[in-house]
């Protein structure tokens, strides 16, 4: 039983609250039989699929995490844009590369939410993910210069390291 | 409002045609892959548009169920083309 | 409001109608995913809010709808990710538009 808790407590619960969520929705029907189902359900992932333990706790700060909210939002709109202009419009001025950003963060949760903010981005797609030291290889579709390709992403970066500040571990050339 | 559904299913059938066209054509696998996967992304869009069109839930379910299915399968296929090759 | 919705709807369609033309426009695999995840994912979303719209008093068809965006906007990147980097391991060649590819030399593991 101590497998469901493997995670951390807070993570636990977050799963279990989030699979009877899901399992109200699916069913459309909140009764009690349906949110018991639902705990049970999330317990039961759990035990077969535990939460890794070696996650670090991430402190989270609201204000800055709805200000890189917005700026997705923002940004997701505008790559849609960005690339619907450049499908529809004949010639194509697209010169592409695959640029190497080095990462600060080094919480495997924040790089996942780095790379993936990346590919839902204007013009980038992350292709590789190195671990250690944490590197991001990133595919761009217009690439003006490589310098401001990179000087993009670490501003991305920024702006989720601002949202969770501890994600940043202990200065590199420590051992281990 | 019957012709506004008309040009929405009309403008998805298209893309999906579009979507057909590379999965036969692709250079190669990884291209029909993602041709694939967005496919199904239209044809989750064609579902649930009838369902607002005509109001019945009953498919709603199969939409989650086929945007999950989609992630697995792309991710087995991205497993099977790093270990066989991009032919 | 019936109209707010299909308009909406009609916004969606439309953007995975450029993205189906991205795919064929754009000449290799990696241009390829970038219009297949970003105006679909968007088109998507545009598509399920205005079927939410529509079906509003109902809201576990709401909520379905609703889930179906997050999961696409979560399992999206990842899968392209997957295959962009599995397409680049296998030796998927880049097109000639390349500039750089800084990840030429580098052994992943």
């Amino acid at each position: 039983m101590s497998r469901i808790w493997r995670g951390g407590r807070s993570r636990t619960v977050a799963v279990v609250v989030w699979s009877v969520l899901v399992w109200v929705a699916l069913w459309s029907d909140l009764s009690l039989a349906n949110v018991l189902f639902g705990v049970v359900a999330g317990l039961a992932t759990l035990f077969v699929l535990p939460v890794p333990g070696d996650r670090e706790r991430l402190a989270v700060r609201p204000g800055a995490l709805l200000v890189y909210l917005g700026h997705f939002a923002w940004d997701l709109v505008v790559s849609a844009l960005v690339v619907a202009w450049e499908i529809v419009t004949p010639g194509s001025r697209i010169s592409q590369g695959v640029v190497r950003v080095p990462l600060r963060a080094t919480a495997p949760g924040i790089v996942t939410l780095i790379a993936n903010s990346i590919s839902l981005t204007p013009g980038t797609l992350t292709i590789e993910v190195e671990q250690d030291p944490p590197v991001l290889y990133v595919h761009v579709l217009q690439l003006q210069s490589i310098e401001q390709a990179r000087a993009d992403i670490t501003a991305l970066e920024d702006r989720i390291l601002a949202a969770f500040p501890n994600a940043v571990g202990p200065d590199r050339g420590a051992s281990s | 409002m019957t012709v506004l559904y008309a040009l929405i299913f009309a403008v998805l059938a298209l893309a999906g045609v579009l979507c057909l066209v590379r999965m036969l054509r692709g250079a190669s696998f990884p291209d029909r892959i993602v041709a694939l996967d967005m496919l199904l992304v239209v044809v989750v869009c064609g579902i649930a548009v009838d369902a607002a069109r005509t109001g019945t839930r009953e498919y709603l379910d199969v939409l989650v169920v086929a945007s999950l299915l989609g992630f697995t399968g792309t991710s087995l296929v991205a497993r099977f083309i790093e270990r066989r090759g991009a032919r | 409001m019936e109209v707010v919705s299909g308009i909406l709807m009609l916004l969606g369609a439309l953007l995975a109608l450029v993205a189906g033309i991205g795919l064929q426009r754009f000449d290799d695999v990696f241009a390829r995913m970038h219009a297949a995840t970003k105006p679909a994912t968007l088109g998507l979303a545009l598509v399920m809010f205005g079927a939410a719209l529509q079906l509003l008093p109902d809201g576990g068809a709401v909520i379905k709808l609703l889930l179906v965006v997050l999961l696409q906007f979560a399992t999206a990147p990842v899968g392209s990710h997957l295959v962009g980097r599995a397409a680049y391991r296998a030796g998927t060649e880049l097109s000639d538009q390349t500039q750089v590819d800084e990840l030429a030399g580098v052994d992943p593991e």
